[in-house]
């Protein structure tokens, strides 16, 4: 233990990297399991709500679509059968190549809509707008391609009616009281402007005409870990972030948001890699720049399940993408940074966002590299070498296991004890590579970010269990 | 090495923690099925009876837990009304779960104090009035709330007065909970305390408050929305009047808000104008087709589509006749709505 | 949960051997639902979801009468509706429809696709039995 006092200042800025993210990362934990335990002391009481009236607040469910034909018709059928008073789904059919359009045409009896059309925020042109026959509150939009699933929702704001809409994912998974659960913020405080939800992973689970009906682990190791990654990054991330309003990405995957409020700041980004987290990081920005109270809210259920890739290659797509939207978002939004008005968004979790996740995994690599050099050539002890890489590593499962602890304290999603004690070994065991890879796979991205270059796609290879039906 | 071996040794701590928590909820959840197999059946059938003496069926309950069989009590109960016809009320009685509610009212923990409310409230319990009514000003949303459901439960002609003035000002009550508590007063005790909360309000309250006329007795509150929609002029209000109108209000007024200066309310105007179906109220109604606003000439044309004495064939002529394109779009959108193209 | 009936030979039960289906998601109300029809003597075949009350209606021979929820996952009530006015043999059977939905827009359009009769949640299970056994009477005279 006296080598830690012998530190040069290189180490200490290593050491102290990690100290300063695993406490951070620990407060959000503690800030997590208290809203968690508030929330579900209430759930009980209000979960089983099945009465309806005209006070519930009518959404309008967008789903933007590029050529989706394999799943489309499943994934509408699915938002027309979700437990909600009032709702109209909007599919925007953003140009696609396949056959998609003529799939939504003949299942759901489409005919075309002589809709009024007006252009509140930015999107490419829109050929025809069409009807349900067998669904009154069906729409769908046929548009030009607009080149991003921004353009496409915006499209879908563009016609929809209603005060709140929900953004979804053509892909995504829902279960019946989504929607409900996801509303919720928007009745217990008139200040909420958007909520997301918890994302889970679809991989494993049994999906009968898209919605969920048995959850089980996945097979496949990476979409085990990302299953790890999931809980750590919704639990107790957004959960943890929620509780200072201060979450900075709503989900793509699923997000409701007030209509005039996305309005208001001029709807989704076209050209944005990330628009999620644009369209947030916009809103509070917009909100407490006019100084008006607001609320970016989160609910803690699993509401929305998505399919993880389970090869490196689209993972690894899948990653840089991330790490350069994150980049573009916080870069676009720099004058939130340490605004006076910007509160705990611009004072702490942008820039925790700066350093730890944008440019931690640089500072995280280096610190690996310097210590096995410095110790190889004898600037430090082999013992101090031990003890940082001790503390990276396993501080690191430290913390996916307390997320697997606040999962057990809430939901226990995962029905079987095997289930629980399989992720407690992934827990362990990602962090020893596979931690390493995502680092390498980050920088990629960071770099490509500070470079200027769009990062490409990942074609997402569909697992079986969700093809069925 | 230290560090490493702490760390390793916390994990285990955790899962060992997990490991417990999985074995509880295993435990909770099986005894609950084993409670629910029992106490079900006595449940369903009691609310078949004006009276129940299966004495030996609530023997073989009485081994579990007060508090669990309480809260299956209220379970079953946010199922069924109707109490005076049969004898589910009476097993609460004969179980003695009125103590119980009582004593979890005082707890500290938010679970126990929100079963006590929902249970106090089932149970008609007048004794706990005052502390009830104590919680109204809880700091906690959802205890305040659910503490206004049980008194409109217990003894709606006190409650409703008190809860009413309240409703405005605690925004944080989901609105279609404050609409069910109104509900489960009924009509004949809400409508006076709303009416006098509305005049006695400001113009932002009011408006909000209107949102709830459903849960009101109509006839009455339209005398009071006429009187606001003259004498008022916060749009916000006006708009909320315009569309809680039940019955009819004097034409004059609707003309008058018809071109009122901000769009929701011309919106709400052309809305109320189609309700009323009327021959004379077209004339207001098609220069609203060609309102600046979308909204105003969505609701015009959905109101004119509406009229009772325009049939398909009228309405396709009308389209066709309009000279301004943003009204002929607006038209041809109602007309494809209702199924009329 | 498997409930034990007792039969109240002092209640007036139906016909023997009427049927019903039930469907609806909240599994609490299928199981009330199942035993108040079962101790009236009624065969009870219940679905927690549109699908498998779909397969059921396209598969069976018709029941006596159908209680049922609007909103559920899969196939949504009113299409069960639509499916059983449509079908060939289920056409005539009564259906009362149990739904958390109030207002007058939903009740009214669960009457124009074909419902017979609407009640809301919660609802008092002595009138549920009595709106039941009038719409078997009225089906009877028919």
């Amino acid at each position: 233990m006296t080598a830690i006092l012998q530190l040069g200042a290189i180490e200490w800025v290593f050491f102290a990297y990690f100290i300063v993210i695993y406490f951070v990362y620990g407060m959000l934990n503690v800030f997590a399991v208290f809203r968690i335990r508030r929330y579900l002391e209430i759930n009980e009481f209000t979960a089983s709500e099945n009465v309806f009236s005209s006070l519930d607040i009518p959404v309008s469910v967008i789903i933007p679509a590029y050529n989706e034909e394999a799943s489309i018709v499943t994934s509408v059928r699915a938002m027309l059968q979700v437990e909600y008073p009032d709702y109209e789904v909007i599919v925007v059919n953003d140009g696609s190549t396949d056959e998609t359009l003529q799939k939504l045409v003949s299942e759901f009896m489409l005919q075309p809509f002589p809709e009024a059309y007006r252009k509140r925020v930015p999107c490419a042109a829109v050929r025809k707008i069409y009807q349900s026959a067998r669904f009154s509150n069906l729409r769908v939009i046929d548009k030009e391609n607009g080149g991003s699933k921004a353009d496409a929702m915006n499209a879908g704001i563009n016609v929809c009616r209603f005060p709140l809409f929900c953004a979804v994912d053509a892909d995504s998974i829902l279960q019946s009281d989504s929607l409900r659960r996801a509303v919720r913020p928007f009745l217990e405080d008139p200040d909420t402007i958007a909520t997301g939800g918890t994302v889970r992973i679809a991989n494993g689970c049994t999906v009968r005409g898209g919605f969920l009906e048995s959850v089980a682990l996945p097979t496949n190791f990476l979409a085990l870990v990302q299953v790890v990654e999931y809980l750590r990054a919704f639990l107790y991330g957004r959960m943890g972030w929620a509780e200072l309003n201060a979450v900075l990405i709503i989900s793509g995957a699923f997000g409701v948001f007030d209509k005039e409020a996305v309005v208001e700041v001029g709807g989704y980004h076209t050209t944005a890699i990330g628009e999620d987290m644009e369209l947030t990081l916009r809103l509070h920005r917009h909100f407490s720049e006019s100084g008006r109270d607001y609320n970016i809210s989160f609910v803690p259920d699993p509401i929305c399940w998505t399919d993880a890739p389970e090869d490196l290659a689209t993972l690894e797509k899948q990653r840089i993408r991330w790490q350069h939207g994150l980049g573009q978002s916080l870069s676009m939004h720099k004058d939130l940074f340490f605004n006076w008005r910007s509160g705990p968004v611009g004072w702490l979790a942008m820039p925790f966002f700066l350093i730890f996740e944008l440019f931690g995994p640089l500072v995280e690599l280096a610190g690996y590299v310097y210590m096995l050099v410095a110790a190889f050539n004898g600037w430090i002890s082999w013992d101090v070498a031990g003890i940082f890489f001790g503390l990276a590593i396993g501080l690191g499962m430290l913390l996916s296991t307390g997320a697997l602890v606040l999962e057990e304290m809430s939901f226990h999603v995962y029905p079987r004890v095997k289930d629980l004690l399989k992720l407690f070994l992934v827990a362990v065991l990602e962090n020893f590579g596979y931690r390493q890879l995502t680092l390498i796979w980050r920088i990629k991205g960071l770099i490509g970010w500070l470079r200027g270059k769009v990062p490409e796609w990942g074609d997402m290879k569909r697992s079986a269990s969700l093809t069925s039906e | 090495m230290i560090a490493a071996a702490v760390t390793v040794a916390l994990t285990l701590v955790l899962l060992a923690y997990s490991l417990g928590l999985r074995i509880a909820h295993i435990l909770h959840a099986r005894d609950l099925e084993r409670l629910r197999a029992r106490c079900w059946p006595i449940f369903a059938e009691a609310t078949m009876h004006k009276t129940c003496d299966s004495q030996s069926d609530l023997r073989t309950l009485r081994h579990f837990s007060r508090i669990k069989l309480l809260r299956e009590w209220c379970r079953f109960r946010a199922l069924i009304r109707g109490e005076k016809g049969h004898a589910f009320k009476q097993l609460a009685d004969d179980l003695a779960l009125l103590p119980v509610a009582r004593r979890l009212l005082r707890r500290r923990s938010t679970g126990r104090k929100l079963l006590a409310l929902q249970a106090l409230g089932f149970l008609r319990d007048r004794e706990s009035l005052q502390s009830i009514e104590q919680l109204l000003r809880h700091p906690s949303v959802s205890i305040s709330i659910t503490a206004a459901t049980a008194l409109a439960h217990i003894d709606p002609k006190r409650a409703i007065p008190l809860i009413v003035p309240m409703i405005a000002k605690h925004r944080s009550w989901p609105r279609n909970q404050v609409g069910r508590i109104l509900n489960i007063a009924g009509p004949a005790i809400v409508t006076g305390p709303l009416c006098d909360a509305i005049e006695s309000s400001d113009p932002e309250e009011a408006a909000y408050l209107l949102q709830f006329y459903e849960s009101a007795a109509l006839i009455d509150m339209d005398s009071l929305i006429a009187k606001l929609l003259v004498s008022e002029s916060d749009p916000r209000l006006l708009a909320a009047g315009l569309k809680s109108v039940r019955g009819h209000i004097p034409e004059v007024i609707i003309k008058r808000l018809a071109q009122h200066k901000v769009w929701y309310v011309r919106m709400q105007a052309a809305r109320l104008l189609g309700r009323f179906g009327r021959r004379e109220d077209y004339q207001i109604l098609e220069p609203l087709l060609s309102d600046r606003e979308w909204w105003v000439r969505y609701r015009a044309a959905q109101a004119i589509t509406g009229l009772p004495f325009l049939g398909p064939n009228a309405l396709r002529k009308l389209c066709d006749r309009q000279k301004d394109r943003f009204a002929q779009d607006m038209l041809r959108q109602a007309l494809a709505e209702a199924r009329l193209i | 949960m498997t409930p034990t009936v007792n039969l109240d030979l002092t209640m007036p039960a139906f016909e023997p051997l009427a049927t019903a289906l039930v469907v609806d998601d909240d599994e609490d109300i299928v199981y009330l639902l199942r035993h108040l029809l079962l101790r009236d003597g009624f065969i009870v075949h219940t679905a927690t979801n549109g699908r498998d009350a779909r397969d059921f209606i396209a598969n069976s021979k018709p029941t006596d009468i159908v209680i049922m929820d609007l909103m559920m996952p899969y196939v949504s009530g009113a299409e069960l509706i639509t499916q059983i006015r449509e079908s060939r043999d289920w056409k005539d059977v009564p259906v009362v429809v149990l739904s958390g939905k109030v207002t007058e827009r939903d009740v009214v359009h669960a009457f124009e696709i074909g419902a017979n009769d609407y009640v809301t949640k919660p609802y008092n299970p002595q009138e549920l039995r009595a709106r039941i056994k009038r719409q078997l009477a009225l089906q009877r005279r028919a």
